[in-house]
C-alpha cells in the first residue's frame, strides 16, 4: 500500500512546527517526519510511533543525490501510516519534488497534500523580499493556512495575497480544533480525472448544441458565425497586447520606466495621450498593456487614462472612421478631441476616488508576483534568449488567464446579438437626446464591437439618430463594453472596476450631453 | 544511483495538445479561405500571427514536459477547448433574409478599394461606356461608385445583387442591389446596396437574386451639411441569377 506523504511549507518561523504538533496532538497514527532544516521549535515527540529524520540544509545542497535513498530507507524501516515533510522556504521546492519524482518512490508512498503555513504578520513583507521560493511553494500548495491574523479585512487582505499566487488555493484560518485537521487530511480532488470529466461534460453540451441545432427558429448557426467573427477578429489583437504587455513586463528592468517617465501629471497625461495616438491598439489590447503599466509604477490616473484614450483615438480606428463617415472631419475630430478628454477626465476621476483601496487583485506590494509560474526561471534568466522564452511563458499564461474573460464576453454578446435582429435593432427608438445618447451607449456596451469596426455600424444608424447618440456610441464603445469589463475582473478588484465603469459612463454621457445639446453641434 | 526521473506532466501535455488543435484550426481556416465567413481578408496575416504564438508556446512547453512540477491546473485548457468544439457545431452562412428589414443600406459609406485612380477598374469599358461587375468586385465597386460617382455618370451598368426593400427607405418605384458587406467581422454585417429606380419593383419578390442592368444617374443627397454624390441606377432590364456564395468586404 502506498503511504500519503504530506508536505508541510512556509518560511522560518511561519508556525510549521506548531502545526505539526498540533495535528499529532489530536491523532494517535504512527508517523515518520522528515525536517529539512532546524525549527525553533522542537518535533512534539511525545508519542510512540513518531520517529524524527533531520536532513541539514547542507546535506541537501551537497548530496542530494544520496537523499533518495537515504530516505527510502528510513521509510523502509517502519511501519508507518503517514510520512510528514516539513520544507522551509530557503532551497526551491523544485528540489523537494524531484527527491519524490525519484523512482523508488511511487511503489512505497504517494505525494498526497501540500500544505502552507503562513504568518499573517509577516507575509507581505517576505512576499516583496525573498518572493520567489516563497511564491513557487505557495503556488504548488493545495492548502494554505493563515496564522497571526486579529482582523478580518486583515485575513481577507492575506486572502487575496495568497490568491494572487495561487488561484484555486484553499486558505483556512490556524487553529488548534479537529475541524481544521479534518478540513487538512479530506481527500484531494484528482486534477487530471476532474479534467476530463468537466471534458465530457462540454462534450454533452456539445452533443445537445448539435441536437438543437436541428430546431426551428433557433439561431444556432447565427450564435456561431457571430461567436467565431467575434474570436478571430479579438484572439489576435489580444495576442499583441499581452505579448507587448510581456515585453514591458520582463525587458524592461523595474524602476526604469518610473525614472524616465515625465513626473509632473500634465507631462505625464499627455505622454499617455500621445502613447495612446501612437500604438495602434484595439480595445482588447490595451487593457493587458494597461495592467503591465500599473505593475511597472506608472501612476494610476496616466495608466487609466492611456487605457481609455488607445482604443479612441489610436490612426487606425480614426482613419476608419474617416471613411466610414465618408470623409467628415467634424466627427473624426469630434471622436478623437472629446475621446481624449474624456480619457483625461476620467483618469483624474477614477486616481481621485481610488486612493488607498487596492487595485490590482493579489499584487501587494510586490510587482514581481504573478500567478504565471514563471518565477521559478526568472532569477535564472540573465541572457536575452533565456528572457525571450521567459516572455513567451508569461504571454502564455497571461493569455488563459485574460482570455477565459474574453471567452465568456464574447459568448454573451454573441447570445445577445444572435436573439436580436441584428446590430441595428436599437435604431428605431425615437426620444429626447440624453435618452438616446444613454440607449447608444448601452447598444456599445452590449454589442462589445472591435474599436476598428464600430464606425461603419454608427454611420448607418446616423441618420436615425441624434449626432449626439451617435457620438455616444463612438466614444464610450471602445472604453468600455461587456468583454472590456471582463477581461479587467481577471486582475483588479472588483471595487476598481465599478468605480471606472461609472466614471467612465458619468463622463462620456455628460461631455456628449454637454457639447452637443446645449450648443447643439452639429453632426 | 542518480538516475533521471520521467514523469509526464499532464498539464503542459495538455496545454500543448489544445494549442496545437487550436492553432490547427486557425491555419486551416486561414489557408482555405473559410476564415472570410467570420472575417475579414485583412486578418489573414494576424491568423498567421496567432497560429505561430501557439506554435512556439507549444514549442516552448516541450521543454517543461517532464519537469516535476505536484499542482496540475488543466482547466484553463478549455479555453482553447470550447472555440474548436463551437467550430464543429453545424452552422451555415448568415442568410440576406435576417438582414432584409435594416434600411439605411445605401447610407453606408466606403473608402475606395483601390486608391489609384489612374488605374482602369476591372470591368470598365471607357469607350462603350460601360461597367459590368462580377461578382467578387462587387465591393471594390460599390466603394468606387459611391466615392467617384461623377466619373461614371450615364455610364451602362450590370450587377448581380439581392432585391433589398425596404418601405422607410426607398420610395415607390425603388429598391436597392445589394449584397450581405463586412467591414471587420461577422458581427458588423450589413447590407450594402445600390439604389434602383424601376417601374415593377412590385414585381421583384424580396431576397430574390437578380442581375441589373441599367443607366448610371447622379443623385445629390444633402445630408446634415455634407453634400453626397449618390447612384442610382435607372434599371432598364432585369434578368433572374443565381445566388451568390459569400459576403462582400469593401474596405
Amino acid at each position: 500500500m502506498e503511504i500519503p506523504v504530506y508536505v508541510v511549507t512556509g518560511s522560518l518561523d511561519a508556525g510549521k512546527t506548531t502545526f505539526l504538533n498540533n495535528i499529532f496532538e489530536n491523532r494517535k497514527v504512527k508517523a515518520l517526519v522528515i525536517q529539512f532544516e532546524d525549527g525553533e521549535e522542537d518535533l512534539f515527540s511525545g508519542y510512540t510511533g513518531h520517529r524524527k529524520l533531520m536532513i541539514p540544509r547542507n546535506l541537501l545542497d551537497q548530496q542530494q543525490e544520496q537523499l533518495p535513498g537515504q530516505i527510502y530507507e528510513a521509510v523502509q524501516n517502519g511501519e508507518w501510516d503517514e510520512i510528514w515533510v516539513e520544507w522551509n522556504g530557503t532551497a526551491p521546492f523544485s528540489c523537494l519534488l524531484s527527491l519524490f519524482w525519484d523512482p523508488v518512490f511511487p511503489t512505497v508512498c504517494r505525494l498526497k497534500k501540500i500544505i502552507h503555513i503562513a504568518d499573517a504578520v509577516k507575509l507581505e513583507f517576505l512576499l516583496s523580499g525573498m518572493g520567489i521560493y516563497l511564491i513557487d511553494q505557495i503556488s504548488e500548495s493545495d492548502i494554505a493556512i493563515v496564522r497571526n491574523c486579529h482582523t478580518k479585512s486583515h485575513y481577507q487582505h492575506i486572502s487575496r495575497l495568497l490568491e494572487g499566487v495561487n488561484p484555486g488555493l484553499k486558505i483556512l484560518e490556524m487553529s488548534s480544533d479537529s475541524k481544521l485537521i479534518k478540513q487538512v487530511l479530506r481527500q484531494p480532488d484528482e486534477p487530471v480525472c476532474s479534467f476530463l470529466m468537466e471534458f465530457m461534460f462540454f462534450i454533452c453540451l456539445f452533443l445537445l448544441a448539435g441536437i438543437i441545432s436541428g430546431w426551428e427558429g433557433f439561431p444556432l448557426s447565427r450564435m456561431v458565425n457571430l461567436f467565431f467573427g467575434m474570436t478571430l477578429q479579438a484572439v489576435p489583437f489580444l495576442l499583441i497586447g499581452i505579448m507587448l504587455s510581456s515585453v514591458i513586463q520582463i525587458l524592461i528592468p523595474d524602476g526604469m520606466l518610473e525614472r524616465w517617465f515625465p513626473k509632473s501629471l500634465v507631462w505625464g497625461m499627455a505622454a499617455a495621450l500621445a502613447g495612446g495616438f501612437l500604438l495602434p491598439v484595439c480595445d482588447c489590447a490595451s487593457i493587458p498593456v494597461f495592467r503591465s503599466l500599473i505593475k511597472k509604477g506608472i501612476p494610476l490616473p496616466v495608466a487609466v487614462t492611456f487605457m481609455m484614450a488607445a482604443p479612441v483615438m489610436n490612426p487606425v480606428v480614426l482613419l476608419s472612421t474617416f471613411y466610414a463617415f465618408g470623409g467628415n472631419m467634424a466627427v473624426v475630430a469630434g471622436r478623437a478631441g472629446i475621446g481624449a478628454f474624456a480619457a483625461v477626465l476620467i483618469g483624474l476621476l477614477a486616481a481621485a476616488f481610488q486612493r488607498k483601496t487596492p487595485l490590482l487583485l493579489g499584487s501587494g506590494r510586490s510587482r514581481l508576483i504573478c500567478a504565471c509560474g514563471c518565477y521559478e526561471d526568472s532569477q535564472k534568466t540573465k541572457s536575452l534568449a533565456g528572457k525571450l522564452v521567459l516572455c513567451l511563458r508569461h504571454g502564455q499564461a497571461e493569455f488563459f488567464r485574460v482570455g477565459k474573460y474574453l471567452l465568456i464576453g464574447i459568448l454573451a454578446a454573441s447570445v445577445f446579438q444572435a436573439l436580436g435582429n441584428g446590430p441595428l435593432d436599437f435604431a428605431q427608438y425615437r426620444g429626447g437626446l440624453a435618452a438616446s445618447i444613454l440607449l447608444m451607449m448601452a447598444a456599445a456596451f452590449i454589442l462589445s464591437l472591435c474599436s476598428s469596426s464600430d464606425a461603419v455600424i454608427a454611420r448607418s444608424i446616423s441618420s436615425q439618430m441624434p449626432a449626439g447618440a451617435v457620438m455616444g456610441f463612438l466614444v464610450f464603445g471602445p472604453m468600455m463594453d461587456i468583454k472590456n469589463m471582463l477581461m479587467l475582473s481577471s486582475g483588479f478588484t472588483k471595487g476598481f472596476i465599478v468605480k471606472l465603469m461609472l466614471v467612465t459612463v458619468t463622463v462620456c454621457f455628460f461631455l456628449v450631453f454637454l457639447l452637443y445639446g446645449i450648443r447643439g453641434m452639429s453632426l | 544511483m542518480k538516475k533521471t526521473v520521467r514523469v509526464l506532466n499532464p498539464q503542459v501535455l495538455t496545454e500543448i495538445l489544445c494549442q496545437m488543435s487550436f492553432g490547427g484550426m486557425i491555419v486551416y481556416l486561414a489557408a482555405s479561405g473559410a476564415y472570410l465567413r467570420y472575417v475579414t481578408p485583412r486578418m489573414r496575416p494576424y491568423l498567421y500571427f496567432t497560429a505561430c504564438i501557439m506554435g512556439l508556446w507549444s514549442l516552448a512547453g516541450t521543454g517543461r514536459l517532464f519537469r516535476p512540477r505536484y499542482k496540475i491546473r488543466m482547466s484553463h485548457c478549455f479555453l482553447l477547448i470550447i472555440p474548436v468544439l463551437i467550430m464543429l457545431l453545424p452552422h451555415t452562412p448568415i442568410e440576406i433574409s435576417s438582414y432584409n428589414t435594416i434600411g439605411e443600406s445605401s447610407k453606408l459609406q466606403m473608402s475606395s478599394a483601390k486608391e489609384e485612380n489612374e488605374n482602369v477598374m476591372p470591368g470598365l469599358y471607357k469607350v462603350e461606356k460601360k461597367i459590368m461587375v462580377s461578382d467578387d468586385l462587387f465591393g471594390m465597386w460599390y466603394s468606387e461608385l459611391y466615392m467617384h460617382m461623377e466619373e461614371y455618370e450615364g455610364y451602362t451598368i450590370s450587377i448581380t445583387g439581392y432585391v433589398l426593400k425596404d418601405p422607410k427607405v426607398y420610395g415607390e418605384n425603388e429598391f436597392a442591389v445589394a449584397r450581405l458587406a463586412m467591414t471587420c467581422c461577422v458581427a458588423d454585417l450589413a447590407p450594402a446596396g445600390i439604389h434602383c429606380n424601376y417601374r415593377g419593383v412590385s414585381d421583384l419578390k424580396e431576397d430574390t437574386w437578380i442581375t441589373v442592368e441599367g443607366i448610371l444617374t447622379l443623385n445629390y443627397d444633402d445630408y446634415d451639411g455634407h453634400k453626397y454624390a449618390d447612384p442610382i441606377i435607372m434599371v432598364t432590364k432585369i434578368t433572374p441569377a443565381e445566388k451568390v456564395e459569400g459576403y462582400v468586404y469593401p474596405y
